[in-house]
């Protein structure tokens, strides 16, 4: 199980590093909408917008970043993997991958983002755990709804519809504890923001484990 | 046709709370004053949604266990049943936070819960919808209606008691204990509570029912 875990996340990686035009239209996204804000705000940005506007670019990102994620299960490869490997072991390397992905992502469009529109945060340390473990588990809700939605005719429409309600409360956390790191002082940790955010994760790991196996078979 | 006596108890139940709601004495506090009674029917509502999704991620839970057909119908007719009963709390709330709050939507945390958990369900009505194949749609709306209860959970549940809310009891227990309630209105609070979980229960029985005979009329 472990070792098909690994093997699928390999070759996500590998597959996805082939065809890098995908990761590069992530980061112009980032960038141009970083951009335009840049451009809307001309350099005077209150701190609750630069939150929102934040979060807001980082999860329309991610959406767009997992829609990719079921793209090549669905052709007529889906039977070939079917027969390698564990359905349980297919989400749980892509749970892995696009976390993996979204963590990265979410930290370089952290580095656009304050070098357009300057960085208010003063407790760096609970912002980069509080994006680290938001990004995670945004990836692994996004990546169950992605299965889900791809089954359908209207995957990429429907992708918004599904996903943005369910991660409402991920995302009322995480500009909640960004609001924290606006003012609290450079060592603050926010553990109860922090925990949240990983009882989130663990809870659409979960999910995804047990729900899987059910959407897998056709 | 025989009548369970369980339908019985949910009209008597309901029928008994709207009267003694209406008549009966009750505590006289500031503000809220005789809207008080809105509790009868504005609270009541909650539990019988909560009850309704629950159940419908029951049979959510069975159909994939089994794959009986059956069950994906009960499962939407609790669904659709809870979506109708939450839009009545949702509108006694409405009404009341117009008499106490001053205004008929607000920023507070069991709002945004609610607001997002009819989001959610009705996500999962266009869902449903949007799959032809008969068996699929079934399936993938089973899976996400057990996202979709497990994440309501984690708004009414969780999220309202780390944030201060105009709801009384918090920021806290969002539950009904703390409420200022005496032992009169405990009195018909709580058969109110039984009673509304009975007549939605019924209400999704009968959408079932008719669910049913359209399919075998089509089949026929």
């Amino acid at each position: 199980m472990l070792q098909q875990i690994w093997h699928l996340t390999k070759k996500d990686i590998t597959l996805n590093w082939r065809e890098r035009y995908a990761l590069y239209s992530m980061l112009l996204y980032v960038l141009s909408t970083t951009y335009v804000a840049f451009l809307t705000f001309e350099g005077t940005i209150n701190e609750r917008s630069w939150v929102a506007l934040f979060w807001i670019i980082t999860l329309f990102a991610a959406i767009n970043a997992s829609l990719q994620s079921f793209k090549r299960e669905l052709s007529q490869q889906a039977l070939f993997y079917y027969t390698l490997a564990k359905p349980r072991a297919v989400i749980l390397s892509k749970s892995l991958y696009n976390s993996g992905l979204l963590v990265v992502l979410t930290l370089l469009s952290y580095g656009i983002y304050s070098l357009f529109l300057g960085n208010p945060i003063t407790s760096q340390v609970s912002f980069i755990l509080s994006l680290i473990l938001g990004s995670s588990a945004i990836a692994s809700v996004l990546t169950l709804v992605a299965g889900i939605a791809s089954k359908t005719n209207n995957s990429a429409g429907l992708m918004a519809v599904l996903s943005i309600p369910l991660l409402f409360p991920l995302l009322l956390n995480l500009i909640k504890t960004s609001q924290l790191c606006l003012v609290e002082a450079p060592d603050f940790i926010a553990w109860n923001q922090l925990l949240f955010l990983l009882l989130l994760n663990i809870v659409s790991v979960l999910l995804s484990y047990l729900l899987f196996p059910y959407l897998w078979r056709d | 046709m025989q009548i369970k006596w369980w339908k019985i108890l949910g009209i008597i139940l309901v029928l008994y709370s709207i009267i003694a709601g209406l008549l009966m004495p009750v505590p006289h506090l500031n503000i809220l004053n005789e809207t008080i009674r809105n509790l009868y029917f504005h609270v009541t509502m909650w539990f019988s949604m909560i009850f309704l999704m629950l159940m419908s991620m029951v049979q959510s839970v069975k159909y994939l266990s089994g794959f009986d057909k059956v069950r994906d119908l009960k499962a939407e007719a609790l669904a659709s049943t809870g979506m109708f009963i939450a839009l009545l709390g949702l509108t006694t709330g409405m009404i009341w936070a117009q008499f106490t709050w001053g205004a008929f939507w607000v920023n507070d945390p069991k709002l945004n819960g609610v607001a997002v958990t009819m989001l959610i369900y009705l996500a999962y009505f266009i869902l449903r919808n949007s799959i032809e194949n008969e068996d699929a749609k079934a399936r993938v709306s089973a899976i996400y209606n057990i996202i979709a209860f497990v994440m309501m959970i984690v708004f009414i549940g969780v999220l309202p008691r780390m944030a201060d809310s105009l709801h009384p009891g918090n920021g806290g227990n969002p539950a009904f204990g703390t409420y200022d309630m005496n032992n009169s209105m405990r009195m018909v609070f709580y058969p109110a509570v039984i009673g509304w979980i009975l007549i939605g229960s019924w209400i999704a029985q009968l959408r079932f029912r008719i669910k049913v005979l359209e399919i075998n009329k089509e089949n026929k």
